[in-house]
Parts: C-alpha cells; sequence; structure tokens
C-alpha cells in the first residue's frame, strides 16, 4: 500500500454540508488547476476544475440551503471511497463530494498509472500543504494498492461511515463481501446503460451548425470514452410523432452522416476496429433473427449503426456497443419508452423532447430505470446528484 | 481598473493569450486556444471578474467577444 496524499484523522470533526472552508478550498483548487500548465491539456481534469469552480459551487450551496434552511444536517464522519478504473478523474469528484457532505475522506485510487490523476494529485498535494487547508488535509488520504491486498480494503471498510464503490458489477460484487460495521451505508455505482431519443421534426429543421453542435456533444458523449462510461448511449430512438417515414429517413441520415462527419477525429486504432468488427459478426450470428437487426449501416470503419425494427425486444446487455457502435430505432410516441423498463438504465439523453415529459412518465408508470434525463452533448456530467442518489444527503446525517 | 479593462484580462488570463489578440470579432473556435477545454476556463475568469455566476444557457451562448458584452448586461455588468 502507498499513501499518495493527505494526513487523514480519523477523529477529525464532520463538518456540515458546504462549509466555508471546503467551499473555499475547492475554489483555490480549481484555479490552481486551471493555471497549470500540465493540467490545461487534459480535458477531463478542466472539466473537473470548471466544475469545482467559485461560480458553480456557490450556486450549488445556495440551492442547498434553500431546502435545508435549517442547518439540520452533518457529515457522517469518514467516507471510503473505491475509485474506477474506466474514468480516472471520477475519483477526484467522488473525493470533492464527500468533502462537500463534511467528511473525512480515504480514496483508494486505481492502481493502473493514469497521467490525468497523477497530475490532479500533484496540485492536491501543494495545495493541502497549505496553512489555510490543514483542516482539509486531516480529512483527507490518498491511497493506492492492489486489488488483492483485501487487508486494505478491510481495514478502511471497518473504519469508515459511508462506503462508496465505483463499478463494475464484478468491483461491487467483489466489495460487497468485505464487512461494514453495522451503521454504515453504502453507495454502489454498477454497470449501467444509456440511450437517446431525437425529436425527427427537431433534427429536420435544425441549422447545419446547430446539427453539427448536437453531433459533438454526442461525440463527447460517447467516442471520448470509447463508448465505456456507463451514461453513454448505445441506442437512439427516433421519435416520429406526425411526421411521415420519409422525413423519418431523412432525419436519421441527417444525424447519423454528420456524427461520421465528427467522429473523423476519432483515434481508430487496427485494435478497436478488429474488435468492434468481431463484435458485430458475434451478435448477428447470435441474435438477428431473435432480435430483429433490421438493416446495418457502415459510414467507414468509424461508425456502425445496427437498425432495430422493434424495441419491445430491448437488451441493454445486448443492444450495446464500443468505439462507434450504435442502435438506433424508429418510436411513434414518448409513451413507447416504457418498453425499455430495465433497472440497468441510467441516463436518456433528450433532443427536441421535453425532458418533463420523460420524467412524469417514469413516474406515472413506474419504471424501474431511468435515473437521469440530459440533453445531447451533457451525458459525461457528473454532479452531486448522480445514479439515482443526492449524493450530498447521502454522505451527510439529518438530525431530526 | 475598467469594466471593459477586465473583460479584456479575464479573456486573456481565461484562453491564456496575449490582450492585442482580445478585440471585437474574436469568437469561440477562431483561434486554437479558443477551444472546448479554453472556454471553460474563460467562464471560471469571467465570474471570477465580475463575481457573478453564470447561467448554463449563458455559458453555452458566450460564443464571441461581442456577445460575452451582451450576457454580462443581464448581471448588471455594463461594458
Amino acid at each position: 500500500m502507498v499513501s499518495i496524499a493527505g494526513d487523514i484523522q480519523l477523529n477529525t470533526r464532520a463538518l456540515p454540508p458546504y462549509s466555508d472552508v471546503v467551499c473555499d478550498f475547492l475554489d483555490y483548487y480549481s484555479d490552481k488547476l486551471r493555471h497549470d500548465r500540465e493540467a490545461r491539456a487534459y480535458g477531463d481534469v478542466m472539466s473537473f476544475a470548471f466544475w469545482a469552480r467559485k461560480g458553480n459551487i456557490t450556486a450549488k450551496k445556495q440551492q442547498f440551503e434553500e431546502v435545508n434552511s435549517d442547518n439540520r444536517r452533518i457529515g457522517r464522519g469518514v467516507v471510503f471511497h473505491i475509485a474506477p478504473s474506466n474514468v480516472p478523474v471520477n475519483c477526484m469528484f467522488s473525493y470533492a463530494f464527500g468533502l462537500l457532505a463534511g467528511n473525512a475522506n480515504i480514496v483508494k485510487i486505481p492502481s493502473k498509472d493514469f497521467d490525468s490523476l497523477n497530475c490532479m494529485i500533484r496540485v492536491l498535494k501543494d495545495v493541502i500543504e497549505e496553512e489555510a487547508y490543514s483542516v482539509i488535509k486531516e480529512m483527507t488520504s490518498f491511497v493506492k494498492y492492489d486489488r488483492n491486498e483485501t487487508g486494505y480494503t478491510e481495514e478502511y471498510s471497518s473504519k469508515c461511515d459511508v462506503r462508496v464503490i465505483w463499478g463494475g458489477d464484478a468491483t461491487v460484487n467483489s466489495i460487497r463481501r468485505v464487512l461494514l460495521p453495522p451503521r454504515s451505508i453504502e453507495i454502489t455505482f454498477a454497470d449501467r446503460y444509456s440511450f437517446g431519443i431525437l425529436d425527427v421534426a427537431t433534427i429536420l429543421n435544425m441549422s447545419d451548425e446547430d446539427i453539427t453542435t448536437l453531433c459533438h456533444g454526442f461525440y463527447n458523449d460517447t467516442y471520448l470514452m470509447d463508448q465505456n462510461a456507463c451514461s453513454s448511449p448505445h441506442l437512439i430512438l427516433f421519435h416520429k410523432d406526425n411526421c411521415d417515414d420519409e422525413d423519418v429517413r431523412k432525419a436519421k441520415d441527417r444525424f447519423w452522416d454528420s456524427v461520421y462527419s465528427v467522429s473523423k477525429t476519432y483515434e481508430l486504432v487496427d485494435v478497436k476496429s478488429g474488435e468492434k468488427y468481431l463484435d458485430l459478426c458475434e451478435k448477428v450470428m447470435d441474435f438477428d433473427e431473435e432480435l430483429s437487426f433490421e438493416n446495418i449501416k457502415r459510414y467507414t470503419n468509424r461508425l456502425y449503426v445496427i437498425g432495430l425494427s422493434d424495441i419491445s425486444l430491448f437488451s441493454s446487455r445486448i443492444y450495446r456497443g464500443k468505439y462507434g457502435m450504435f442502435y438506433d430505432c424508429v418510436i411513434d410516441s414518448i409513451e413507447e419508452i416504457s418498453k425499455l423498463d430495465d433497472r440497468k438504465i441510467q441516463t436518456c439523453a433528450v433532443c427536441g423532447i421535453d425532458e418533463k415529459k420523460i420524467l412524469q412518465h417514469v413516474v406515472s408508470c413506474g419504471m424501474h430505470g431511468i435515473d437521469r434525463i440530459v440533453p445531447f452533448g451533457k451525458t459525461l456530467d457528473i454532479d452531486t446528484i448522480w445514479d439515482g442518489y443526492d449524493i450530498i444527503d447521502t454522505m451527510s446525517r439529518i438530525i431530526g | 481598473m475598467t469594466n471593459l479593462e477586465k473583460y479584456i484580462e479575464a479573456f486573456a488570463e481565461g484562453l491564456e493569450i496575449d490582450k492585442s489578440v482580445v478585440k471585437e470579432g474574436l469568437e469561440y473556435q477562431s483561434i486554437p486556444e479558443w477551444d472546448s477545454v479554453g472556454h471553460m476556463g474563460l467562464v471560471a475568469a469571467i465570474e471570477d471578474a465580475f463575481d457573478i455566476m453564470m447561467d448554463t444557457d449563458d455559458i453555452i451562448d458566450l460564443s464571441s467577444f461581442e456577445k460575452g458584452i451582451e450576457i454580462l448586461k443581464k448581471y448588471e455588468v455594463e461594458i
């Protein structure tokens, strides 16, 4: 085990959520990252710095205070974070959520080295050395150890009030075997599945510039992480509404042609092309008749689009791709999303569809999936409400 | 420092460019420094300079030097 940063005092006092010292610290850390030459080269680090900036945290604090005006909340104590290896920067978000809720934090970072994460930790170490943030230093411990060294997981689990496990499923299942103290709680981020809905009439009426912006957003949602993030859409539904079949065909072509255009900046190495092609062949062999693959369109090796004739056979296990492989299907009305009633579904990206309409439909139909409804281009924007949890509320306790 | 000077300074600091480049006609993606990553630095610098919190829609709409001046009026900042 290697201690990477911080000097945690497990009995340090818990703080109320959004305490001044934590908000000041995040703003200062954000500023240092934004002015660090190396950090500026990493888009994911800059996204974190942008999120942690004063303007955003102050707005979040105000929202929090509107519903918690009687100051009854305080951090639970110690949070043990087991960070994800697919999206390295998320461990810094997890840490920031723990601090904002008022807790000390033990953060297990991925055993694999990531340049962007190393850079963030380098800057963090400097910031917590400053006298103004000695409290933060005592609330911080970044550690690194191999997943087989379960003794550390046992030790940290026995001392924490909240355990946060960033999946996938196998990691969650394996860490769950390690006991927590009876009063401690757990937040698990398991494997999820995401999809998007595009309104046909909206796509047809958009300017060329707006279509390109939409597809750039979709590119960031998907290609940027090789479609490996839980919130990257795999399936795109075209909402037909009052349009005719010809309109649908035109809207599909317009969207996918533009996605293909923006995907030209994607670094498609041979191994990805090969893996994607193999994946497609296996799916066609195993599932073609059963799952109504209507047609498959290939835009060179950069983009495959598998058309589905019927979404009532939806499967979150099968309808997924990577490195630029997507599924699409036409729906006549929003009500048809009930056919995707699957606990695995996390994010529903929308364009030209009223987010409230989807929300109402999820609630009125008592659906088990869909934890987020966001515009295209925003699916990777992690925040304190994530995966069905209000993380600040969950990581703090309320005094009745 | 006038508001215009502060505004130009925020562009220079946020995008890490020389002040001489900051003038009318400067648009998103018209220079390599003002890409999607640079944009985040710019928004943060403008917020810090005028002690404001910008709405998401305004962050997206901030597409040029001139547009920024128009947006800031909503936050009672006259440039």
